[in-house]
């Protein structure tokens, strides 16, 4: 039985969103766009996420997210860490310490056990008692969760089979789909699988991020197949550039990254090779330089890892890495840029939500991932992109000598078009009709509600 | 000033000094504490102290290094830190303590049981986040003396834990000897244990494996391999059974049988080929890379008097040449175009002019031995042709790709791999300068250089021996190869029976002798030479000085005039166990030689030439050589050679009898000291055997006798034999490896 909002009175979301502000995540923006939306149809919101301490460990804090949080929102902070992001030495047991890889072995098996998600499985029980308690304290209408972690799904179902609390599930990139090999992630008879389907069973709405995942969801569950729903991850207005960087050739130009740089270190040492190549066959780009910001490894390995060695490797080739940037200097970075970099993982399953804030951007986009990708579907009509090439190294050079053309004989015309085919992507634009869809299905009338 | 001491293995130079840059700019005083080399890095002192680990080279460490064997790497990490007064002092001032990279954990977490002032931390990035956090300020004591009791209580129960785990395992070790393996009940008893239900499997395991090799050494194979199996049938997982498997097989190679040795390569290469099946290609190349990683071992093949390769390549090769993982590594990957230059036939009217009728250019390739190639680069060194040398191990930044056989493995498997952008990048430029790229040695250079289409470009590569009994020519393919030199007919021979699909294939064979310059050996020989017989190069097993030790011996028992000088470095025992034991028994001997003068330790001698004058019989005791470089210059200044008949080859078509005079060869010490004893029964007679040798050697091997073969093989524009003498310097235009000239 779905409970229906009280007459009168803002209706209660409970949002779980785990990664919301202050954390530095990349799902830390569509966290926060969502929430705001729905502050916006009139919800009262509180936002259940991990303290700061727990973000530190991992990608650190970036404090300018808050500028953009709906001060209306309320925000539950647990006080729920990994153990696997500790780096007080003092505070590992000999285990750890005598030998890693057994401790994280053990560690692994002692999460899973309590549920399937091998990062926060963990903090299971503390999120069922943390949404029970925020909802004993004020009913909620609804709850929202967002997955990663997947250990969120407990706490939803926890709360709707003791109190029937309807929920969406922003299932984002999927579970059940590997996005980044495009095979099944585990079966339906697993353990994982057998929640899923449970969850996803009484679900009043179903997101993701893109139609390849979608479908997936509606061919693998029929019945839920009608309340599939696409909600892209769109771009923030806040980061796009309002100037645009008048190239120098003479001087070379400047190709930027700004992102997590997490994928594989033999793409990074494949692109890297392919910018060394592509110095050697051409003089605008052999004056060029290559930018990387964001956040390299997490804990212990924040800013030293494979990937940091690899870019310190190619400091000779004018490649620099540098750390990540502030929400609220993005659009800085971007207009000091003439080409954008985009290194994607996966293949027809991601979008990633990068893509989106590089086509606002304006600049020429060098697309480094593989062809069959759904960015390439996102970029099919962009005029200053090189187009997806694959990700071997001697096609990348030749991307990054396209990209310098573009830079160097763009138009105007050209950089508004660009601008324009992004437009549709605007993050407000893709979360509004979701967040006014679920409103209108939980049976809250909009428009009778204070904004 | 706070006092930040950083703990880290191996590292960057580059990543080493962003850090100390870091913690610079937060006005730190740091040192940093490395388990490597780090004495070459360039870290100024202002930014920090850099320690490196001594490394061990002594003979007094080595029971060092003995007592760590098989200790995880992170512990002997803390104990050869722990070692080191500097660190430990360090340590005691530091107010902060970082682990770097995983490895140093342990080492950080023991220091945090022993100090209780300083932070200790995990990660350059937390460090940081520390000193900014207190920045102007002292950093806060870590633990107080109270909170530290338990600490300091832990560690001593620790110490004891430590104490009764030692004494269990001598008491294990003892009872598992084989002196109780000998023993037919003691076998029994000790199969029943590792085969008895419920062992837990990392128990089981390394029983397994320890009553194993010791029923190996009690020379009980059969019952070694039953007791295996019987460990193997209690294991539930593929990765424990072969894991068991392999460990013995790699103890194996050092010793007289390796009765798992086919079991352990038919597991991996299983493994390799269902991988491949599945397309898993860095599983296949991990698989791939154990299998040969066993079967060349050197401990099989260079470390000892015969190969098990040589004396049976069919069966040695059987599961080998049967994987269809191999057969993809050598399988043809194409090439889009033919050598536009050869060897010079008969019919050739211009030979030598390339295309546009521009000069021949020639890449001459090497990897870290430019010396072998000294005599090509001379030849070439003429007006008409543009030659560029570069030895890959002298570019910094990509010598390390020569390295790993895995990656080459994975990349050749899978078609492509960041690995081979990387490959590509670096040597395609040379192969699209060069008309002709000739690579010296059948190793990685030739892997790499054969992983990239050379189109057009001629490729030559040169086999010396040793490369035989490698796994490299087996990643060759040899479709993009146009030619193969052998530096003698039983190398040649020695390869076909590796890889006999060569025979009749398209890449042609050659037989072609180094090009030496003997002049510079030829120099008076004064009398007093006579007596004295000398060896170069000893650094290694296959050369076996222990054999002219005992033709020294028995000259010796005649006539004490007779001495033996050994030219060379000694053998380094650290290659394996096969050769410390080797070099423990050599080394008693040669300190018996010594005292009694019989012997004298030359060591690294700069110029041979004038060394030779002192000798006036020169021995060859290898085991294998692939051509005898040394004998043919001791040749040459009129030393008296005496070669045994290379043992490897002895018996065959062609070997030492086919490549020297039959009189220079030998078949035993007795023989080799007789042929001694009557060469130098006269001065006279001894001069005249030297001058004879001396004649030999350079009317077959200087190279105004074999330059003819080299300018036929690669003709160019000025290829008449038209040039007198060597090059002048300055006429060969070499190159850096980035291609830049020097």
């Amino acid at each position: 039985m779905r409970r229906t909002p009280r007459a009168g009175g803002r209706p209660h979301v409970i949002y779980l969103a785990i990664g919301f502000p202050p954390a530095a995540k990349s799902s830390s923006y569509r966290l926060r766009a969502t929430a705001n939306q729905f502050a916006t149809f009139g919800w009262d919101v509180t936002v259940i996420n991990l303290c700061e301490a727990a973000w530190e460990r991992e990608f650190g804090l970036d404090r300018t997210l808050m500028d953009g949080v709906d001060p209306r929102v309320r925000i539950v902070e647990l006080p729920l860490v990994r153990q696997d992001l500790e780096t007080d030495v003092r505070r590992f047991p000999e285990a750890r310490a005598v030998d890693p890889a057994r401790w994280r072995a053990a560690h692994n098996r002692r999460t899973l056990a309590s549920f399937p998600d091998p990062v926060f499985g963990g903090f299971r029980a503390a999120l069922e008692q943390a949404v029970v308690r925020v909802h004993r304290r004020r009913p909620a209408d609804l709850l929202m969760t967002s997955c990663a972690p997947y250990v969120n799904l407990a706490a939803t179902w926890r709360l709707w089979a003791e109190h029937r609390v309807p929920y969406v599930v922003d299932f984002r990139d999927g579970w059940s789909i590997d996005v980044i090999s495009g095979e099944e992630a585990f079966g339906a008879d697993s353990v994982a699988g057998r929640w899923e389907q449970k969850v996803l069973a009484d679900a009043l709405m179903v997101w993701c991020v893109n139609e390849p995942i979608a479908d997936f969801y509606r061919e693998r569950y029929p019945d839920v197949a009608d309340r599939v729903r696409v909600v892209r991850n769109g771009y923030d207005a806040d980061s796009v550039p309002s100037r645009t960087h008048v190239p120098d050739p003479a001087h070379g130009l400047t190709y930027g990254y700004l992102g997590s740089i997490n994928f594989p270190p033999d793409m990074l040492d494949s692109i890297l090779t392919g910018w060394r190549m592509a110095r050697r066959m051409d003089p605008v780009v052999g004056r060029s330089r290559l930018e990387f910001h964001g956040h390299v490894g997490a804990g212990s390995l924040r800013n030293a890892n494979n990937h940091a060695e690899l870019l310190y490797e190619h400091a000779e080739d004018d490649v620099t890495f540098g750390g990540p940037v502030p929400k609220a200097d993005v659009d800085a970075l971007y207009a000091s840029w003439d080409v954008a970099l985009l290194p994607l993982v996966g293949g027809r399953y991601v979008t990633s939500g990068k893509v989106y804030e590089v086509m606002a951007s304006g600049l020429p986009i060098v697309s480094a991932h593989e062809i069959e990708h759904d960015a390439s579907n996102v970029l099919a009509d962009h005029p200053l992109w090189t187009g997806a090439v694959g990700l071997d190294s001697r096609d990348l050079a030749k991307s990054f000598i396209a990209g310098a053309e573009f830079a160097v004989h763009a138009t105007d015309a050209e950089r508004d078009q660009a601008r324009e085919h992004a437009r549709q992507y605007a993050r407000v634009a893709q979360l509004e009709p979701a967040v006014r869809a679920v409103t209108e299905q939980v049976g809250v009338p909009i428009g009778a509600l204070p904004r | 000033m706070i006092k930040v001491l950083a703990l880290t293995g191996p590292v960057r130079e580059s990543v080493l000094l962003d850090i100390a840059q870091q913690f610079a700019q937060r006005g730190v005083d740091l040192d940093v504490m490395c388990d490597f080399d780090a004495t070459t890095f360039e870290i100024p002192e202002s930014l920090a102290g850099v320690r490196s680990l001594p490394i061990a080279a002594r003979d007094g460490e080595l029971a060092d290094t003995v007592r760590l064997a098989g200790k995880p790497l992170p512990y002997q990490r803390w104990i050869k830190f722990h070692a080191d007064p500097w660190f430990r002092s360090k340590a005691r001032h530091a107010n902060l303590i970082v682990a770097l990279d995983q490895g140093s954990v342990h080492a950080a977490w023991e220091l945090a049981q022993r100090l209780r002032r300083p932070q200790v931390v995990y990660g350059i990035a937390p460090a940081l986040a520390l000193l900014d956090k207190y920045r102007n300020k002292p950093l806060p004591i870590a633990m107080s003396t109270v909170a530290y009791l338990p600490v300091a209580g832990r560690r001593v129960t620790r110490g004891v834990r430590r104490q009764s785990l030692l004494f269990a395992k001598a008491a294990a070790r003892a009872a598992t000897s084989p002196t109780v393996m000998r023993s037919e009940v003691g076998a029994r008893a000790w199969t029943a244990v590792v085969a008895a239900p419920g062992l837990p499997t990392k128990i089981r395991s390394k029983v397994a494996y320890r009553v194993h090799m010791n029923m190996l050494a009690a020379g009980r194979t059969e019952r070694a391999l039953a007791t295996t199996d019987a460990a193997l049938a209690r294991f539930g997982r593929a990765s424990v059974r072969a894991a068991l498997v392999m460990r013995e097989a790699g103890q194996e190679v050092y010793g007289p049988t390796q009765p798992s040795l086919p079991r352990a390569v038919d597991m991996q290469l299983d493994v390799a080929d269902a991988e491949l099946a599945a397309m898993n290609y860095a599983k296949a190349a991990v698989a791939v890379d154990a299998a040969q990683r066993l079967l060349f071992h050197r401990a099989l093949h260079l470390d000892r008097m015969n190969s098990p390769l040589m004396d049976d390549p069919d069966g040695f090769l059987t599961r080998w040449r049967a994987s269809r993982a191999v057969a993809a590594l050598s399988a043809p990957r194409g090439r889009s175009g033919t050598a536009r230059s050869g060897p010079r036939v008969a019919s050739d009217a211009e030979p030598g002019t390339s295309p546009n009728g521009r000069t021949a250019r020639l890449l001459l390739v090497t990897h870290d031995n430019p010396d072998h190639l000294a005599d090509v680069r001379r030849l070439f060194a003429k007006p008409g042709v543009d030659v560029r040398f570069i030895d890959l191990a002298d570019d910094e930044r990509r010598g390390a790709l020569l390295r790993p056989t895995k990656l080459m493995i994975q990349h050749i498997l899978a078609g492509q791999s960041a690995y081979g952008s990387r490959v590509y990048e670096w040597l395609a430029p040379h192969l699209e300068w060069a008309d002709t790229v000739f690579i010296d040695g059948c190793a990685a250079p030739a892997v790499m250089f054969s992983m990239i289409d050379p189109g057009t470009t001629r490729i030559v590569v040169r086999l010396h021996s040793f490369e035989a009994y490698a796994a490299w020519p087996h990643l060759v393919d040899f479709e993009r190869v146009d030619d193969l030199v052998f530096v003698s007919e039983h190398v040649r021979d020695a390869f076909l029976t590796v890889l006999p699909s060569l025979a009749a294939g398209g890449t042609r064979l050659h037989v072609v002798p180094n090009a030496m310059d003997l002049s510079r050996f030829v120099r008076p020989k004064p009398s007093r030479a006579r007596f004295t017989v000398g060896m170069l190069g000893i650094g290694s097993v296959a050369k076996d000085p222990r054999w002219a030790l005992e033709v020294i011996r028995q000259l010796r028992d005649v006539d004490p005039r007779y001495r033996l000088v050994l030219i060379g470095n000694e053998i380094n025992p650290k290659l394996g166990r096969g050769v410390r034991d080797y070099a423990e028994v050599l080394s008693g001997e040669l300190a018996e030689a010594e005292a009694t003068n019989a012997v004298v330790l030359a060591g690294e001698v700069e110029d041979i030439p004038a060394a030779l004058t002192e000798i006036g019989v020169i021995v060859n005791s290898s085991a294998q050589e692939g051509f005898g470089a040394t004998i043919v210059e001791a040749a040459a200044s009129g030393a008296v050679p005496v070669v045994r008949d290379w043992p490897f080859f002895a018996g065959r078509e062609h070997g030492a009898g086919t490549l020297y005079p039959h009189e220079w060869v030998v078949s035993s010490p007795e023989e080799a000291a007789a042929r001694i004893r009557d060469v130098t029964s006269t001065e006279q007679s001894w001069r005249a055997a030297g001058s004879a040798a001396a004649e030999v050697a350079n009317g077959r091997w200087d190279w105004t006798a074999t330059r003819q073969a080299y300018e036929d093989l690669i003709p160019t524009a000025q290829s008449a034999p038209n040039g007198d003498g060597p090059a002048r310097t300055g006429d060969e235009q070499a190159t850096t490896t980035s291609g830049a000239r020097r």
